[in-house]
C-alpha cells in the first residue's frame, strides 16, 4: 500500500513531501537489515539502528534532503518503508514529490 | 420565501393600523355595532399571518443551509437534498422531538431511532447545536461541523474576509473530519484522522501557546498529520484528534499563568468523555508546550488516558505525580536536549521575586521530565549536548526538523502500544 502526501513545515516555510509503503517480506527482520545495508551504502546518516530489536526491527536515516525509515513486522508479515524531504524552497515538480 | 414572511407581517400590521392604529386588533371605537361579528375574523387572520411569516421564516432558513451546499451535478447531493425536505416540512415531526429533547436528552438514542436520511436532516439543520454534542454518531457530528464551517465561509465572503474565506475552503475538503468547529473569537476546532468508530488506538494532541484556529492551517494541522502518519505506519487501527477547544495563550507572558488551562481542562475532559470510546480502546494524551499544561489541568480534573504525554512541557501544574490522581495513567515526557523550555522556570519563582503571586493561579509545577513516576522517552536529540540551546528544538517534534521523525516515531509507538525507545536507551545506545 503506497501513501504519498505532503509533510509538514513550520509556518508553510517551503515544501515538503512524503511517501509510505507498506508490502509483505518473508522475513521482515532480513529485510529491514538489507534495506538498512542498501542505506548505508548511499552514504545516509543512520539516526537509530534497532536491527536487533526482539519484535520491531528498525532504522531511521537521513540524508542532506531526505528522511527515512524502514521497520519490520515479523508478526505480520510486512515491512513500512517512510520517508520525507526537507522542507524545500521554490516549486517541486509533481513528478518528482515520490520519487 | 423570505419576501413571503415580509408580506404576512405587512398584512398584519394594515389589518392592525386599519382598526385604528393600536396594536390590539379590533374594531375602531366608531364601528357600528352590528360590525361587531368581524372582531373575533380580524383577529385571528392577525394571528394567523404573524404565525404563518414565522414558520415560513423557519423553513426559508433551513432551505438557506441548502443554498449554502449547492447542487453539484456530477456529486453527491445529499445533504443539500436532506435540508431541501426538511425546509419542505419533510422532518417537521423529528426536529420538533430534537428540540424537545433539551440539553439533558438521551441524543444517542434519539438518533439511533432516525433512518440515516432522517438523522442527516436533524443534524444538519441543527448544526449549531450537534456538531460538538457528546453522543451525536461521529458521521453526523461530522456533516453538522462541516455545515457549519459552510455558514462561516459565507459569513467571510460577505464581509470580504478572503484570508477567512481560503481558511474555510480548506477545511471544507471532503476528507476533513472536524467533531468541533466555532469561529468566534480565537475559534475553536476538533479535527480528527482516522476512523474514530472502529479504532483500537485513540490519541487526543493538545498544542501549545500562540495556536488558534487562525494559524491552524499553517502549523497544528502538521503535527496532526505528522502523529497520525506515523501511528497508522505502525497501526492501521489508528485515530488521531487534534483538539483545541478553548483558546490557549497567545504571548509567552500569558502562557506562564495556569488560568487558561484550568478553564481548559473540564472543557477537554467533556469532550474526551464525550467520544464514549470503549473500554479496550487505548487512548493517549498528549500535550506539546502549554498544551501538556492543559492535559494536566485535564487529568487533575478527571480525565483519565490510558497514556499521558508531556512534549517541551513547562509542567502539568503538579509536583509530583500523586497530585494527578491519576494511579492507572501511564505517565512519559519527551524533551530535546536544546529546548529552550527547561530554562522556563514556574512563574512563582520568576515574578513572584518581585511581585507576590499566588501559586495557585501561576506556574505549572515541576518538570515532568525529572518528576519520580515518568518516562522519559527519546525524542532523538541525545547526542547534543545537555548544555545546547537550540531556538527551533522547541517545536521540532513533529517534523520539520533533524529529529523530527525519531520523535514522532517514538510517540506512536506509545499510542500504539509498541515497544518505545527511552531516554537512557537512546544515550546508551550512543
Amino acid at each position: 500500500m503506497r501513501t504519498p502526501g505532503k509533510w509538514w513545515c513550520e509556518l508553510g516555510e517551503g515544501q515538503a513531501f512524503q511517501l509510505g509503503f507498506t508490502a509483505p517480506a518473508r522475513d521482515p527482520r532480513a529485510t529491514v537489515v538489507a534495506v538498512a545495508e542498501l542505506w548505508r551504502r548511499e552514504g545516509l546518516l543512520v539516526q537509530m539502528d534497532r536491527t536487533q530489536h526482539a519484535t520491531r526491527p528498525e532504522v531511521i536515516v537521513r540524508g542532506r534532503l531526505i528522511e527515512m525509515s524502514v521497520h519490520g513486522f515479523p508478526e505480520r508479515g510486512t515491512v513500512w518503508i517512510a520517508g520525507n524531504t526537507a522542507c524545500l524552497d521554490g516549486e517541486v515538480p509533481p513528478a518528482w514529490r515520490d520519487v | 420565501m423570505w419576501l413571503l414572511a415580509s408580506r404576512l407581517e405587512e398584512a398584519a400590521q394594515e389589518i392592525t393600523r386599519l382598526q385604528g392604529g393600536s396594536v390590539t386588533v379590533g374594531l375602531p371605537i366608531t364601528a357600528t355595532p352590528e360590525l361587531a361579528h368581524y372582531e373575533a375574523h380580524l383577529r385571528n387572520m392577525v394571528e394567523w399571518c404573524h404565525s404563518s411569516a414565522a414558520e415560513i421564516r423557519k423553513r426559508a432558513a433551513v432551505a438557506a443551509q441548502a443554498d449554502l451546499i449547492g447542487w453539484d451535478p456530477a456529486g453527491d447531493n445529499t445533504a443539500r437534498e436532506a435540508l431541501m425536505t426538511a425546509a419542505a416540512g419533510g422532518f417537521d415531526e423529528q426536529l420538533a422531538a430534537f428540540d424537545a429533547l433539551g440539553e439533558d436528552g438521551d441524543v444517542a438514542a434519539y438518533f439511533a431511532a432516525l433512518t440515516p436520511g432522517q438523522a442527516l436532516a436533524v443534524a444538519l439543520a441543527r448544526a449549531s447545536q450537534v456538531g460538538a454534542r457528546a453522543g451525536v454518531p461521529f458521521e453526523l457530528r461530522y456533516a453538522a461541523n462541516r455545515q457549519l464551517v459552510r455558514q462561516a465561509h459565507a459569513e467571510a465572503i460577505r464581509v470580504g474576509d478572503k484570508a477567512a474565506a481560503d481558511r474555510y475552503t480548506r477545511l471544507l475538503n471532503p476528507d476533513r473530519q472536524l467533531l468541533l468547529f466555532d469561529p468566534r473569537g480565537l475559534g475553536k476546532i476538533a479535527e480528527v484522522k482516522g476512523d474514530l468508530a472502529t479504532a483500537k488506538n485513540v490519541s487526543i494532541f493538545v498544542p501549545g501557546t500562540e495556536n488558534s484556529l487562525l494559524n491552524y492551517l499553517r502549523g497544528s494541522e502538521g503535527t496532526l498529520s505528522t502523529l497520525h502518519g506515523a501511528a497508522t505506519g505502525i497501526s492501521a487501527d489508528t485515530a488521531t484528534i487534534l483538539w483545541m477547544g478553548s483558546p490557549l495563550p497567545q504571548s509567552v507572558g500569558a502562557a506562564m499563568f495556569d488560568l487558561r488551562a484550568d478553564r481548559s481542562a473540564p472543557e477537554l475532559r467533556d469532550f474526551f468523555d464525550g467520544l464514549r470510546l470503549s473500554p479496550e480502546v487505548r487512548t493517549t494524551l498528549i500535550g506539546h508546550s502549554y498544551g501538556s499544561t492543559v492535559t494536566g489541568h485535564a487529568v487533575k480534573a478527571g480525565l483519565h488516558p490510558d497514556n499521558l504525554i508531556a512534549v517541551a512541557s513547562p509542567g502539568w501544574g503538579v509536583t509530583s505525580t500523586s497530585e494527578l490522581h491519576a494511579p492507572e495513567t501511564k505517565l512519559f515526557a519527551m524533551r530535546h536536549q536544546g529546548d529552550y523550555i527547561k530554562l522556563v522556570p514556574p512563574a512563582e519563582d520568576a515574578i513572584g521575586f518581585f511581585i507576590p503571586v499566588p501559586d495557585t493561579i501561576a506556574g505549572h509545577g515541576e518538570d515532568p521530565v525529572f518528576m519520580p513516576g515518568v518516562e522519559r522517552l527519546s525524542s532523538g536529540s541525545e547526542s547534543h549536548p545537555f548544555y545546547e540551546i537550540d531556538a527551533d528544538a522547541h517545536s521540532d517534534y513533529f517534523g520539520g526538523s533533524d529529529a523530527g521523525r525519531i520523535a514522532g516515531l517514538n510517540l506512536a509507538r506509545v499510542i500504539v502500544g509498541d515497544d518505545y525507545e527511552t531516554y537512557e536507551e537512546a544515550k546508551a545506545a550512543l
